[in-house]
């Protein structure tokens, strides 16, 4: 246990990661909320990004967390338990999303070819990214967030998903050159109007 | 360069997201509980099915357990009766000398005198002296009614026991040695199985009955063991252990007569079943003492029983009384101490007030927008499970197309039989007539063996499939026991007497085909447990009547049972246990048909276990003995078995 400190207040004490866990295991209601409370707003972020819509979100969120709660007997604490959930969510946002798969097969796709420009992400807020990727279609969607955010390889990614390594690397590079060109028009509008769009 | 770039491009996404939380919607949360609640509520309703499960196997094999102790003491019952009945036969058919010499004695009602018919075993003096001594005279009047209701009870080993010593009849004495009836009684009783356990306990009570009736010419006592070997007559018994005890811890204990009464009563109510046992192995145990101290120690022992009994349940009594005493005193004190303190109450100098804070109310979420998405969720739920629910009944009919199963079962047997006057082990040649074996003597044996009943148990491994949607087909190996026993009163043995074997029907095949010299002596009736093991491959059809949780099915097929081995184990003294193989040699057909027609009631347990009770029937097309003994027997088999199923796909 820990202290929860708010603005140089203390306003209560923390669960440590050892002590939710173990009420989790033990079907303590009180501690599933804490450790909801504590992750849900990274793996909404997480969710988001598989995501097409913020309600297709929470319902891979929901799902994620109903199994996150039901099999976290089976966590061995080997791995971070930030890792471990993030597993969870992503594994349940590809299986919501297969389905689609299954109705818009991945095929080796063309980059486009784009200017050499230096492209500057970290003036842009996240939510702007995630609607960029959002805008994605669906396999470059998927590919690039577990390619370049979740740090799969191509070959991890063509077993998870079940298609080639060359139709992942392809997605991936189609992915990539849209958001880019997104980045673009972004930093071209900035450029323009200045940052005090957000 | 280009690489370096896009790799920046990565990683700048990469911390981007690392930070980044956006906070889910309120309902979200309530989505997750209900769903955990609904994952927690069919955990429950799994763990109730395991629960109801098991209870429901535990029944079943409780009745299961039920039926067969049931079942076998019934069977015992009837093969005693018979047993009976078959000695009382004998006595008046096969040994009418005996029976004419035996009969003026015991309406004299002072002697019980045996005489041995003129064929008898021969060679074994220590049992002929032992034998003869139970020919004893009587000579008191005060014992005669006790003798002579032993004399009628155990009317067929009086024949037995006379047939035995038959031998010596022209030397039979009249020995008034009381000790060594006892003693003979004691021998027969360390060699008695159990299911020959009455008869000879009878036999030897019966003769240090006798023993006890001279020494002790008019005491009670000896009455009361006579009786309790009875086994009718040992509730008396036990009775007036209980009430002799009665007496005794009655008068020790005068200070709390009633409550002591009532808990002698209790007491001996509950020991009357113990000390009928005391009394009972006592006299089996002691029956061969000369001073005969089993009554009196047995009757020490019940006392003492009795007496521990009195004093636990004096204790328990006496501190349930002190208990609830002392209760009632406690309530009391507790109510005076709170009537006085309520009198004493002050009225409060200051009253309190109660100090209620008042909060701004946290936002509550609309409750039509709740009730919205609950019912939106529920909309899910409800399209979620009717989707399942389906694939999961084409699922149920379409699996178990293929599985395995053990089972055992136990049953018994009823042989309908027939004795021809043509056949090996029934006609004998002219020559062997003097050795024993004439027809009459082989068909009696014959006709003993292969009409015997029995019990029959069965084992083994099975592979079922499905072949159509209600048609299956399943066959596998069983192992096959049938157990019976069968009386008879002839050995086999070889000229010089040195060993014997049971008469039977392989016995007289043998010595029909000319391979051996032995000969047949009659002796004293005793029981063969004849044990036939074979090796059962059935094959069946079944209909699935119910093809459910709960299945139903007929099944109907043919067996081929192997014979293996018969096992002739004979329950009197010195007669050796033989063994019967398959060959030439052997009366027994090695290879037999059997129809089986069968119903089983199974459940399901799980995706991959059904568990099964199945009643089934099997009738061999043809005899089990070769065609040429003239002895043909098909044993029809009723069995109920269990069976559990591992269903593979």
């Amino acid at each position: 246990m820990c202290l929860y400190m708010q603005n140089g207040r203390t306003i209560g004490y923390m669960l440590s990661e050892i002590e939710l866990i173990e009420g989790c295991c033990k079907g303590n209601r009180a501690s599933q909320k804490a450790l909801y409370d504590r992750y849900c707003r990274k793996m909404m972020v997480v969710c988001l990004r598989y995501s097409k819509s913020t309600a297709e979100a929470e319902d891979i969120l929901q799902e994620g967390f109903v199994k996150i709660f039901n099999s976290i007997k089976t966590f061995r604490q080997e791995a971070k338990l930030e890792t471990w959930i993030t597993r969870i969510i992503v594994n349940t946002a590809l299986n919501a999303r297969r389905k689609k798969l299954y109705l818009y097969p991945m095929v080796d796709v063309e980059s486009i070819d784009l200017p050499e420009e230096e492209l500057c992400i970290s003036s842009i807020h996240f939510s702007q990214l995630i609607e960029m990727i959002q805008s994605l279609p669906q396999g470059c969607q998927i590919v690039f967030n577990l390619f370049a955010i979740e740090g799969y390889s191509h070959k991890e990614i063509g077993e998870l998903l079940g298609i080639s390594e060359g139709t992942s690397k392809s997605q991936f590079a189609r992915a990539k050159s849209l958001l880019q060109a997104k980045l673009l028009k972004e930093s071209s509008f900035y450029e323009r109007y200045g940052e005090a769009k957000v | 360069m280009k690489d370096m770039e896009r790799q920046k491009f990565e990683n700048d996404f990469k911390d981007a997201f690392e930070q980044a939380g956006i906070t889910p919607s309120d309902n979200l949360w309530t989505g997750i509980e209900l769903d955990l609640e609904k994952a927690e509520s069919k955990k429950m309703r799994r763990t109730l099915l395991v629960y109801k499960l098991m209870a429901a196997a535990s029944i079943t094999f409780a009745m299961f357990v039920a039926g067969a102790y049931y079942y076998a003491g019934f069977t015992n019952s009837n093969r005693d009766l018979a047993g009976n009945t078959l000695a009382n036969n004998n006595r008046y058919t096969e040994s009418p000398k005996a029976v004419t010499s035996a009969t003026p004695t015991q309406e004299s009602g002072n002697s019980v005198v045996s005489t041995s018919p003129d064929k008898a075993l021969p060679g074994n003096d220590e049992s002929h002296e032992d034998i003869n001594s139970t020919t004893t005279e009587i000579g008191d009047e005060t014992n005669t009614n006790n003798a002579n209701r032993n004399v009628e009870i155990e009317n067929a080993k009086d024949v037995a026991t006379p047939t035995l010593a038959a031998n010596n009849s022209d030397r039979a004495k009249t020995i008034r040695d009381k000790n060594s009836n006892a003693i003979n009684g004691n021998k027969k009783n360390e060699n008695g199985n159990e299911e020959e356990r009455i008869v000879t306990s009878t036999l030897a009570v019966n003769n240090s009955d006798r023993a006890n009736a001279i020494e002790n010419k008019n005491s009670k006592n000896k009455n009361k063991k006579v009786e309790n070997v009875n086994v009718e007559e040992s509730i008396v018994t036990s009775t007036l252990a209980a009430n002799t005890s009665d007496k005794n811890n009655t008068s020790t204990n005068k200070e709390n007569a009633n409550s002591e009464n009532r808990n002698i009563e209790n007491a001996n109510g509950e020991h009357i079943a113990t000390s009928t046992l005391a009394v009972n192995t006592s006299d089996r145990d002691n029956s061969g003492n000369k001073e005969n101290y089993s009554t009196r120690s047995s009757e020490k022992l019940v006392k003492n029983e009795t007496g521990i009994a009195i004093a636990d349940a004096n204790k328990v009594s006496n501190s349930n009384d002190v208990n609830a005493v002392l209760n009632k005193e406690n309530n009391k004190k507790d109510e005076l101490a709170e009537l006085s303190l309520n009198d004493k109450k002050l009225p409060p100098i200051v009253k309190v007030k109660k100090v209620e804070l008042d909060f701004p109310s946290t936002p509550k979420p609309d409750p039509f927008a709740v009730m919205m998405a609950k019912l939106e969720l529920r909309e899910k739920e409800l399209m979620e499970e009717g989707e399942p629910k389906k694939k999961e009944k084409k699922k149920t009919n379409r699996s178990e197309k293929l599985w395995t199963s053990v089972g055992f079962a136990a049953g018994s047997f009823n042989s309908s039989s027939h004795t021809s006057s043509n056949g090996s082990a029934v006609t004998s040649a002219q020559s062997l007539m003097s050795n024993g074996f004439n027809s009459a003597t082989s068909s009696r044996v014959a006709s003993n063996e292969s009409s015997a009943s029995g019990a029959s148990y069965s084992m083994g491994l099975n592979l079922g499939t499905k072949i159509t949607n209600r048609w299956i087909m399943q066959g596998g190996v069983n192992y096959l026991m049938q157990n019976s026993s069968y009386q008879t009163n002839f050995v086999v043995t070889p000229s010089d007497l040195s060993s014997f074997r049971a008469a039977s029907i392989a016995e007289f095949k043998t010595a029909n085909s000319g391979a051996s010299s032995d000969k047949v002596v009659s002796t004293a009736m005793y029981n063969v447990n004849n044990n036939s093991q074979f090796v059962s491959i059935p094959v069946q059809a079944g209909y699935l009547a119910v093809n459910r949780k709960v299945g139903f099915q007929i099944n109907a097929g043919v067996s081929t049972d192997l014979f293996l081995k018969n096992i002739k184990d004979p329950q009197g003294v010195d007669i050796e246990t033989t063994t019967q193989g398959r060959g030439s040699d052997s009366p027994y057909r090695p290879l037999n048909f059997s129809g089986l027609f069968g119903t089983e009631l199974s459940y399901k347990l799980g995706q991959h276990y059904r568990l099964a009770i199945n009643p089934g029937l099997r009738y061999p097309f043809n005899s089990i003995y070769k065609s040429g003994v003239g002895v043909t027997s098909n044993p029809l088999t009723m069995d109920i078995g269990m069976r559990f199923r591992y269903i593979f796909r």
